[in-house]
């Protein structure tokens, strides 16, 4: 049975053609995964859906009635709730609160708390979450308040939940807990929309799927019936060879920079590893593994109460990023819209603005060198924009991220961190991003990448070290690695050694 | 640039356009406004709170606030009377713009070191610089006679008033820092993102505890002006200062948000102010009214630009 019919939906903007004519069609209790390069239209869709914006023509049909949304509340009180990727939840008010805001009291205008509370925790319990909830939301972890989320969406009753991409900012038990949650929602009779840049998981949990791209859908199959490459193809609309760039065989220069006995008081215990010049190093483990923590030392953003940290052989002395760039160590920090873009201005000054000594005589700026600089910058990571001065907030997930290693490339950089490189970036753009990166080492830059997907960071990674609740677990070879392998040895501890 | 794109600009910078309207409106219908003497009138008026617009232009840029220049104005203009007959006038110009160095300096680095809101930071400072201006005073204006200084306020170059000459430096001198050098974009990048220009090597510290000191020299500066200009010190000067700055500032289109504006939109925003003074004044408007008429302008004038700005974001 059908749950949901859209049909002949189109939508366009002022000079785009957001949606034209889309169909999808969704069945009681599956998990319907969602996919498309950032802009092939499934924001825009989801929208609709959830009652933000509204379509230029089409039809909506739910539980076999026609209904119109004018608002996010009508397509609530129709029985859709959606989870967007930056959560919405008020921080400073309690786990109960934020699942029952708006409609706190009833009618007598007294709050009844112990009721609020205790539906609260019978919605938690029915998403597997032990969280009080009388907790206020700002001391939760991002995998708890998804699954608040996921509860608040069930005091509306809803029969249709849509996840934008939770695996953005989940990963590992996190993640597995939320699937968890997924298939018991099923089992309860509540359909899921699953949109997500990660295709492991679509064939992991998803019944059915649906490809868009340019604002129209490619196709919906079962998922039993697709395979990968039929994904990408349909996704990306040509054949992409291949997923990684091939692994070229190289040589390597000597040790650059090396961490020993890195110690940060309860999350990071005598860490040691280095990298050498031209080589890859992947920094594989959970989220909580003390990965991030790692770099932002390393590039000196953060203190560290034990251990030494040596560049060029000599004890690096960063005790802020400004030392560590000059230097020569870069970031390209975990959260490129938060820490590495200035979102609202220009390509061109986000490129320079990590060196602008190079554009610059006695602190007076040369327009004409930092117009060429960008230029060239634009030009070698081929980033996709109509010019150097269009608003970074502007460009796809991927080209954003292209510009912030553009800065770091600029900045001279000779060991670059890489936290989280392709993370919301769809499948097209991952590939260049790799093809980068392949770059950087081939110049003889360093690289230390950090990623939540291991598919990626062992096809690209000459070396492997395993981390673990801080801990290093264990080193691999990049040919010999694979994700079952270093599932193994992070949790090598915990089955006893 | 094509026409369309000419339109388009125009309708970014909603600012100039409401400039053109009320400066055309004014020639027209105002008797008097459309006058040599007159713009001269409007230059002088607007130019004591140029000076600390420039200021504060970095200020708002670096996504700081400086409630304080009024307070530090009428400090520095009594404490530069009392001292001068001492030192000699010279002497205590300098003494003066080094003590607003360092009252900048106080304020800054309590915000940029400290992490300190600005808002609290100033608005403190603005009680403290009030009531020392009082001390400082006995409470009354001081008679200040000094033929330099009387020449900076009230005299004039190749017949243009010294106040608009300065005005103009300092604005060529803003816009170009601004626009040209490494400093002004460290502002703007600090102000547009305090924690991607952190992770960019960028001092924050550095540019807060500067962007707070500039404020408060260009009030310092603006005390001189003002104590030539009126021949006397007055330690209740420029009590509505800061407000009055700030509007003109973000009137101008410079964000609220930091690491968006410019020196020529200070001087837009300044205009746009002191036209719809002048020509209130010229048509006898009594000051009760003018302020109520002000109040609704400034609200439809920031309105039409925040809707316009809100709905190209959501267009993005």
């Amino acid at each position: 049975m059908n749950i949901l019919e859209m049909r002949g939906i189109s939508k366009s903007f002022p000079g785009v053609q957001a949606l034209t004519n889309v169909d999808l069609t969704i069945r009681k209790g599956e998990v319907h995964g969602l996919v498309g390069a950032n802009g092939a239209g499934k924001s825009t869709l989801m929208k609709i859906l959830s009652g933000v914006i509204q379509a230029d023509s089409g039809e909506i049909h739910f539980k076999g009635q026609r209904i119109r949304l004018h608002s996010p509340l009508d397509a609530q009180r129709a029985g859709i709730s959606i989870i967007h990727q930056e959560l919405s939840l008020v921080p400073t008010l309690s786990v109960g609160e934020n699942i029952f805001l708006g409609r706190l009291h009833g009618k007598s205008y007294s709050l009844r708390w112990k009721d609020v509370y205790k539906q609260s925790r019978e919605l938690l319990k029915r998403v597997g979450s032990h969280v009080d909830p009388r907790t206020l939301v700002r001391d939760l972890s991002v995998a708890q308040m998804q699954l608040v989320e996921v509860a608040k969406a069930l005091s509306f009753n809803a029969d249709l939940i849509i996840m934008d991409e939770p695996s953005a900012v989940l990963s590992g038990a996190d993640l597995a807990h939320l699937f968890n949650t997924i298939k018991s929602l099923t089992q309860q009779g509540i359909t899921i929309i699953y949109i997500s840049h990660r295709l492991d998981e679509i064939f992991q949990i998803c019944n059915r799927l649906t490809i868009m791209r340019d604002g129209r859908v490619v196709d919906s199959k079962d998922v039993k019936d697709v395979d990968r490459d039929f994904i990408i193809r349909g996704i990306v609309g040509r054949d992409l060879k291949d997923e990684y760039p091939p692994r070229k065989p190289k040589t390597v220069g000597e040790e650059i920079l090396s961490v020993q006995s890195l110690t940060i008081r309860g999350k990071v215990h005598d860490v040691s590893f280095h990298v050498r010049r031209g080589e890859i190093l992947g920094l594989a483990g959970l989220v909580g593994s003390g990965r991030t923590e790692i770099a932002r030392c390393i590039f000196g953003a953060d203190r560290y109460d034990g251990g030494e940290i040596r560049f060029k052989g000599r004890p690096a002395q960063f005790t802020n990023p400004r030392k560590a760039i000059t230097s020569g160590v870069a970031l390209v920090p975990e959260d490129r819209k938060s820490q590495g873009l200035i979102t609202k201005f220009p390509v061109r000054l986000n490129l320079t603005m990590a060196a602008l000594r190079k554009i610059s005589r006695n602190g007076f700026l040369r327009p004409r060198v930092e117009r060429e600089a960008a230029d060239s910058l634009v030009k070698t990571l081929s980033i996709k924009t109509p010019s150097v001065e269009q608003i970074a907030l502007n460009l796809s997930g991927g080209n954003q991220q292209k510009v912030v290693v553009g800065k770091c490339l600029f900045s001279d950089a000779e060991v670059i961190v890489l936290d989280e490189p392709t993370r919301g970036v769809d499948v097209g753009a991952k590939r260049e991003i790799y093809d980068v990166i392949h770059e950087l080492a081939g110049q003889g830059k360093s690289v230390i990448l950090i990623s939540s997907d291991w598919d990626e960071l062992i096809a690209l990674s000459d070396r492997l070290v395993v981390l673990h609740e801080g801990r290093v677990k264990g080193e691999l070879n990049g040919s010999e690695a694979t994700p079952d392998r270093i599932l193994e040895l992070a949790l090598a501890h915990e089955r006893g050694e | 640039m094509s026409s369309g794109r000419v339109l388009q600009k125009l309708y970014e910078q909603k600012a100039i356009v409401i400039l053109a309207i009320i400066f055309v409106a004014s020639a027209i219908w105002v008797p008097y406004f459309f006058t040599w003497q007159n713009i001269q009138n409007l230059m002088i008026q607007v130019s004591i709170y140029g000076i600390m617009g420039f200021g504060m232009t970095f200020a708002i840029l670096a996504r700081e606030f400086d409630l304080s220049i009024g307070a530090i104005l009428a400090f520095s203009g009594v404490f530069l009377a009392q001292l001068a007959p001492k030192t000699g006038m010279a002497v205590a110009i300098v003494i003066v713009l080094v003590v607003g160095i360092l009252i900048g300096m106080a304020s800054g680095v309590l915000v940029g070191v400290f992490k300190l809101n600005s808002f609290i930071v100033t608005l403190c400072a603005m009680f403290f610089y009030n009531g020392l201006a009082l001390a400082v005073s006995g409470g009354s204006p001081i008679m200040v006679d000094d033929a330099f200084l009387n020449w900076l306020g009230n005299g004039t170059t190749a017949s243009v008033p010294n106040l608009v000459w300065t005005l103009l430096i300092l604005f060529v001198i803003t816009e170009y820092i601004l626009r040209r050098t490494k400093f002004g974009r460290n502002v703007y990048a600090v102000g547009g993102d305090e924690q991607v220009a952190a992770l960019t090597g960028i001092s924050v510290r550095f540019y807060k505890v500067a962007v707070m000191t500039i404020s408060a020299l260009s009030a310092t500066i603006a005390s001189i002006y003002l104590t030539g200009m009126e021949n006397s010190a007055s330690p209740v000067e420029g009590s509505s200062a800061a407000l009055f700055v700030i509007s003109s500032v973000v009137v101008g289109g410079t964000s609220l948000a930091g690491g968006e504006g410019s020196a020529i939109r200070t001087v837009i925003g300044l205009f746009i102010f002191g036209i719809i003074d002048n020509a209130l004044s010229l048509l006898n408007v009594p000051s009760f009214d003018q302020s109520l008429i002000t109040g609704i302008m400034l609200v439809l004038v920031i309105g039409w630009d925040y809707y316009g700005r809100r709905r190209r974001l959501s267009h993005a």
